[in-house]
């Protein structure tokens, strides 16, 4: 607001906005999102108004001229068409107001007031709203420092201490499926099936004497990264499917900042490893926007070297186990997770084989900051 | 519009408790519509801002009448508060390569008809083991305070 005078840049809506650029003042904003969305609200009632009345009071209603070449009811009076365009209107009235709502509590309070209300409703969700004294004082949300137990920010522990395991006190989960794998064999199914549609409109149109040259040279070039796409897929599916489970099990979870744990890594296949890492990493993850794009980025910030073994030969009846101790460093930040930014532990196994491709499989924990010392009673 | 909190070094243990003084000159009372004290968390860095606050303290027109201290020979009105509070055990202050996580105590007057004055001092939440490695005479630093007209 007060820096120097900027360029107004030209409007053009259909280029790709980088950067914090906005088209219009904040004001103007205001204005073009109230007219819109109370367009939309009052659209939403007109409709429904229409529909209500066209279904319930038809009688009542003056006739509609009839189209030429039309015959029957006009189309809001069958059930299905009122159906239909009663939960339209419903919907445009919801969103309409909604939004409206939205935005006018977004205007005209600050941002500190808005994350309260949003936490208030929250706890509404859960059952567990209190409304503490609204008259002199404002009002003051109970929050989570009322509770020791409750962490904000900190992700739950629930997932990874569900599973017990049977050397060590907790088998931890694996990171979820690799997105890879889907988005290549996706890829690779929808571009196969595109071209195979391709060859059949090529060969129909041949058999009745038709000849495309355009689509059959598109078919060459198309069908070369078909298979390319094809070989990727298999190779991703081989490699997933052909090295075994790693088993991650642990002391105790989640972990404190300097303190020891045991960790049991076992990895299961028919393979010979080069070598078989174990790491507990620290990662930044933080997300934002850029233009329209949303980008995340990622920075390694810790790494430890907990382990690591050379020349295996691991088969179904020889699997490669290793007992290791985690030692945290005192004073590491601990897990967090909020909407846009994260800072996430994991135990990282990685493997060098000599048949398959290289595999790293990462197994997430959750580090907690130190526990309150413990207040000891006079008596 | 002036800030004070409890500790001058501004080294919160996690979970502990924090007193906030506050006091506002210069602005008639009467024109105060609202003033909002929060103890908040934010993000700082490449990604977008988290916020998280702790604690949120609204005081409406009719608080401060009751709360004029002086009005001193210049004709200057203040009017004095204070807040209480325990704060949360997470998440406690980092600076990163990505990531800062950073607590500040905000407070915000609004006005009738006229923009929002908001003040902010920053302090350090750390964990209770660390409070004493914070605090050698060293590292004692002093609190900024940052007025921004919005």
């Amino acid at each position: 607001m007060f820096g120097p005078p900027t360029k107004r840049s030209k409007l053009r809506p259909w280029s790709k906005k980088r950067g914090d650029r906005t088209l219009a003042t904040q004001l103007g904003a205001l204005a073009t999102e109230t007219v819109y969305y109370t367009s939309v609200l009052m659209v939403g009632v007109f409709g429904l108004s229409l529909v209500l009345a066209l279904r319930f009071a038809p009688s009542r209603m003056p006739s509609l001229p009839q189209i030429p070449g039309s015959s029957g009811a006009p189309p809001l009076h069958t059930p299905i068409a009122a159906w239909i365009f009663g939960i339209l209107f419903l919907a445009a009235i919801l969103v309409g107001a909604g939004r409206l709502l939205y935005r006018l509590i977004r205007e005209s309070s600050s941002s500190e007031y808005r994350h309260v209300l949003a936490s208030r409703a929250g706890r509404f969700r859960g059952k567990t709203i209190d409304f503490v004294s609204l008259e002199d004082e404002g009002f003051r949300p109970r929050n989570d420092s009322d509770d020791p137990a409750k962490m904000p920010g900190v992700p739950s522990i629930s997932s990874a201490t569900e599973s017990p395991g049977e050397r060590l006190r907790y088998r931890l989960a694996p990171a979820s499926a690799s997105v890879d794998l889907l988005g290549i064999t996706s890829l690779a199914l929808i571009w196969n099936s595109s071209w195979f549609v391709l060859v059949a409109i090529a060969v129909s149109g041949l058999v009745r004497g038709i000849v495309r040259p355009f689509l059959i040279c598109l078919l060459v070039p198309s069908g070369l990264i078909g298979w390319w796409l094809f070989r990727k897929m298999i190779g991703r599916i081989r490699s997933s499917a052909g090295v075994g489970p790693t088993v991650v099990e642990i002391s105790d979870h989640p972990l404190h900042p300097g303190e020891t744990y045991d960790l049991y890594v076992c990895q299961w296949g028919r393979m010979k490893l080069r070598r078989l890492s174990v790491r507990l990493v620290c990662e930044e993850e933080t997300c934002y926007r850029q233009g329209t794009d949303v980008r995340t980025e990622r920075h390694e910030a810790m790494s430890i070297e907990l382990g690591s073994m050379k020349n295996l030969q691991v088969d179904p009846h020889n699997a490669a186990e290793q007992q290791l101790q985690v030692s945290l460093p005192t004073g590491v930040m601990h897990s967090l997770c909020g909407r846009h930014n994260a800072i996430r532990w994991r135990i990282e196994i990685q493997g060098k084989s000599r048949q398959w491709p290289s595999f790293c499989r990462s197994f997430p924990v959750v580090v907690h900051p130190p526990p309150p010392p413990i207040r000891r009673s006079p008596r | 519009m002036n800030v004070t909190l409890c500790n001058a070094d501004a080294l919160y243990c996690a979970g502990g408790p924090m007193a906030i003084g506050v006091s506002i000159n210069g602005i008639d009372p009467s024109e105060i519509a609202s003033v909002e004290c929060s103890v908040l968390w934010f993000t700082e860095g490449k990604g977008d801002e988290d916020l998280g606050v702790a604690n949120f303290v609204r005081r409406g027109r009719h608080f401060w009448d009751s709360r004029i201290v002086q009005r001193n020979p210049s004709d200057q009105w203040r009017v004095e508060d204070r807040v209480e509070c325990r704060l949360p055990p997470t998440p406690l202050s980092y600076r990163g390569h990505l990531i800062t996580v950073r607590w500040c105590v905000r407070l915000r007057v609004k006005r009738d008809g006229a923009d929002d004055v908001v003040t902010q001092v920053p302090f350090h939440l750390v964990a209770p083991e660390q409070i004493g490695h914070f605090r050698s005479p060293m590292s004692v630093r002093q609190t900024g305070v940052d007025s921004v007209s919005v």
